[in-house]
């Protein structure tokens, strides 16, 4: 059973934990953010009548929730794991096996230590794309400041321009607003892929906060030329509405792991449906390798949030970097906290988006590369999935497996797969828009 | 098919430690598998079957590692919370008193006792007091044993029933805390270490619980008993306050909170919540469930009831099948009554605990569906008399029971 809002949001830091954890006012249940030496360690969710807690009693909590992603933490080491061994059997390497002779909790600082050092020197151009979001635009400018004042290049992409949000951005100075009249989310980066000056651009959503220095390991993720996408750590920054809450639990970036990640040649070919390309992160935090973007023709324009869909274009983007022999790195080390939507009816309209995004996504990668795997993804997984999730809706009072939100928005979801299918005919047709952004130069 | 190779008796009992190199693990003449218990630090941490018919007569280091491998986080995470936080010992120490209930079965009870008394006199970090208490015994045999060991309380409690006695031992009890251990099992090594660390963590704690594991596995009834589950309540720390997160049936899924072979209240809210409810836990086949009655009770109360796995136990399971039957009848019933005991004591939470007794059916059903299919630890009569029990007492069973309990006091007191 999920608690209905309002959450709270709790961050904990295990080395850090207080003597006693009260229960905060004014609340359902909590969700604690876990954090061990700088680092997320995992998220542990409570009913508001659970607390208080003593220390060791919330430690233990603690570290049974995290302990399961522990083991592939502490063998990742200096390098990141590959995405299969994550779906693979559960083997770890002789060294971590010894356990009782190693002390856990060094080994994770150490390593914790090399990965927070590390430093790239590849330039960056930060890309925030925003259409009539005036508040939380300010809000996430007002995040920036640091890497304003450190000088990085930063694109305001105003992809439904007016003077108000114009106004926004030149209050931070140090930003350049570029107005993109077409609507559609790829065109505004594809827009910030032209524009950019820099190797790497780092994208933000303006719905989200970046933390201090997250944009620091996002960098240090390209190790190698062949690395184009880097995608970081999405985390709620509040829960106050059963908007948000239900957002956070069917939608939301939760699953989103705590193992530095590798997604390489092996990750395409080891799934049996499509690539499972949403794994790898979340546009809201996501950077990309400029050169390589321009070769693949950046986004998909027909496809994402202001096209069809409300999701997809960022997915299919990594789809078409990792097929043509590119690879993409998680990095959960890069953070930053995402404001849910608060209304119900928003809710709903992503909960179609998403499903049809999803579906258009699929057949835009078929159609690129002819894998089978995208059609069996739409036709038969997808589907397989809604319908499990429809029984489970109306046997929720026997099974004890509430997903109240699930049942409320499964509608909508249904809705969205339907209108998804009416483009079936992208998956017959190349995607005409391949190679619009090629030219180097600024337009 | 798969079943069969891990219900045919006998199975021999093997620990392994995660913190020693593993080694290749030979059957013995006559053993067809083995169950494992996987330990750190010399804590249980999980555990697993291996079957001669599937592993071999030598079970391989790599066979071996790949069971392990699938409890092995849960090695990490304690090592990770030693690390964190080591334990503590209370201050000031703990008084803790162990009661044994029994009846009529001195050889069990010494065999208890002897584990009992050798923990007690290893602990130094709390004051530890261990009662028996001999309920409405038809003759010497309890004293008797009893008598063997100087520094053991003895008390009568004339009035046959589980929870009689289990009342007699709140009465007798000068500790804060007050434990109960079955006369049928024998705590393990780190019982008490357990306890008084969990004392310790979890100060407010209303009572702790902890996993029963088999003591031997020698025949059929004991195989399918535990295979389908047993009293196991698995190796994860758990903490049931008055609302818990993820559980919609909370706090009416009783049977989930622990068993009463290891169980330990603060005796202190036992008095205030007015004891064990005498009608429950007569005796099969009257109904049980006294236990999990007792730790319902006090989670409503406001006090959590910690389940701690280090509270471990190794439980002599029934050796018959109709032994076995009968458990499961008295578990049915026991599940069915506490609806009527529900319904007069704490009506806010009878839809929930009417939703939860619908869950069970539904899902012992379906049991007994798969059992007619051949499938399943458990055979078809088994699932049935648990069904059977549990139709019977959600039919009036706790009122029935409490009026035989009443004939029985009101017979005592003539």
């Amino acid at each position: 059973m999920i608690p209905k809002a309002p959450w709270k949001i709790m961050n904990v830091s295990l080395d850090a934990a207080p003597d006693m954890i009260d229960r905060p006012d004014a609340c359902r249940a909590v969700l604690v953010l876990l954090w061990f030496k700088g680092a997320y360690l995992g998220r542990l969710e409570l009913s508001a009548g659970e607390f208080p807690l003593h220390r060791r009693e919330f430690l233990k909590l603690a570290v049974q929730a995290v302990q399961p992603a522990l083991p592939a933490l502490v063998s990742s080491g200096e390098t990141y794991l590959s995405a299969v061994s994550v779906h693979a059997a559960r083997t770890f390497p002789e060294d971590i096996r010894s356990v009782s002779t190693n002390d856990v909790s060094q080994r994770i600082e150490r390593m914790m230590d090399w990965r927070t050092a590390r430093r790239s020197n590849l330039s960056a151009t930060i890309a925030i794309c925003t259409a009539n979001r005036p508040g939380p635009l300010r809000a996430c400018l007002k995040s920036l400041e640091a890497e304003i004042d450190a000088g990085r290049e930063i694109l305001v992409i105003d992809n439904a321009p007016s003077p108000r949000t114009q106004a926004i951005v030149a209050e931070f100075g140090g930003t350049r607003y570029v107005p993109e009249p077409k609507r559609g989310l790829s065109n505004a980066r594809n827009t910030a892929l032209a524009e950019a000056t820099a190797e790497i651009v780092v994208f933000v959503d303006d719905d989200v906060r970046p933390e201090p220095g997250w944009i620091d390991p996002l960098l240090a993720a390209f190790e190698t030329d062949r690395v184009a996408v880097v995608c970081g750590l999405v985390l709620p920054l509040k829960l106050e509405t059963d908007a948000q809450v239900g957002f956070e639990f069917c939608f939301g970036f939760g699953g989103m792991g705590v193992v530095p990640l590798r997604f390489d040649r092996e990750f395409c070919h080891f799934a049996r449906t499509a690539i499972p390309v949403w794994d790898i992160g979340a546009g809201a935090n996501m950077a990309i390798r400029r050169s390589t973007a321009l070769k693949l023709g950046g986004f998909d324009e027909r496809i994402g949030p202001g096209a069809a869909g409300g999701c997809g274009d960022d997915s299919e983007f990594w789809y078409r970097a990792l097929s043509s022999g590119h690879e993409a790195r998680y990095e959960p080390l890069s953070v930053v906290r995402h404001v849910h939507r608060a209304d119900w009816t928003d809710l709903r309209q992503q909960a179609r988006g998403y499903f049809k995004g999803h579906l258009v996504a699929l057949f835009a990668q078929f159609a690129y590369d002819r894998d089978w795997r995208n059609l069996r993804q739409a036709f038969f997984d997808l589907p397989k999935w809604i319908i499990g999730r429809l029984i489970s809706r109306a046997l929720w009072r026997y099974t004890g497996e509430d997903m109240f939100h699930y049942a409320v928005l499964s509608g909508d979801v249904v809705r969205g797969y339907l209108f998804g299918l009416t483009y079936l005919g992208w998956a017959l047709v190349r995607p005409p828009t391949q190679g619009r952004v090629t030219q180097n130069e600024p337009r | 098919m798969w079943d069969r190779h891990f219900t045919t008796p006998p199975f021999a009992m093997v620990e392994i430690a995660l913190d020693t190199p593993l080694e290749p693990l030979a059957f013995a003449e006559g053993i067809n598998g083995a169950h494992v218990l996987v330990r750190f630090r010399d804590r249980p941490v999980g555990r697993f079957w291996l079957s001669r018919a599937l592993h071999g007569d030598v079970v391989p280091i790599d066979t071996l590692q790949t069971h392990v491998d699938h409890v092995f986080d849960a090695g990490f995470g304690a090592a990770f919370l030693d690390d964190l936080a080591p334990a503590r010992t209370p201050e000031p120490a703990p008084a803790i008193t162990i009661a044994i209930c029994t009846r009529d079965r001195p050889a069990l009870l010494r065999r208890c006792l002897e584990a009992l008394v050798e923990r007690r006199d290893q602990a130094t970090r709390a004051a530890v007091d261990l009662v028996v208490v001999d309920n409405a015994p038809s003759d010497s045999g309890t004293r008797d044993a009893v008598a063997d060991f100087p520094s053991v309380r003895y008390v009568v409690e004339p009035v046959p029933g589980l929870n009689f006695g289990r009342n007699r031992a709140l009465v007798e009890a000068k500790g804060d805390w007050l434990g109960f251990i079955d006369d049928d099992a024998i705590p393990d090594r780190g019982w008490l270490d357990a306890l008084i660390e969990g004392i310790a963590d979890s100060p407010t704690a209303g009572g702790f619980a902890g996993p029963i594991m088999p003591m031997m596995l020698e025949t059929e009834a004991q195989m399918r008993f535990e295979r389908s589950g047993g009293f196991g309540k698995g190796f994860q720390f758990k903490r049931f306050a008055r609302e818990r997160y993820g559980d919609p049936f909370h706090p009416t899924g009783q049977g989930n909170f622990g068993t009463g072979a290891s169980m330990v209240f603060s005796a202190h809210v036992m008095r205030e919540i007015g004891g064990f409810d005498e009608a429950l836990d007569t005796g099969p086949p009257l109904p049980g469930g006294g236990d999990s009655d007792s730790f319902y009770r006090v989670i409503r109360a406001g006090h959590p009831v910690i389940y701690l796995p280090g509270l471990m136990v190794h439980h002599e399971h029934r050796r018959d099948m109709p032994g076995l039957r009968k458990q499961y009848y008295s578990w049915g019933l026991s599940n069915g009554a506490l609806l009527g005991k529900t319904k007069a004591r704490d009506p806010q939470m009878f839809k929930l605990q009417r939703r939860t007794l619908a869950t069970y059916v539904v899902q012992r059903a379906k049991r007994l569906v798969f059992s007619l299919a051949g499938r399943g630890p458990l055979t078809p009569r088994l699932n049935w008399a648990e069904l059977a029990g549990a139709l019977a007492g959600c039919l009036g069973e706790y009122e029935r029971s409490q009026k035989r309990v009443s004939l029985r006091k009101a017979e005592k007191d003539a």
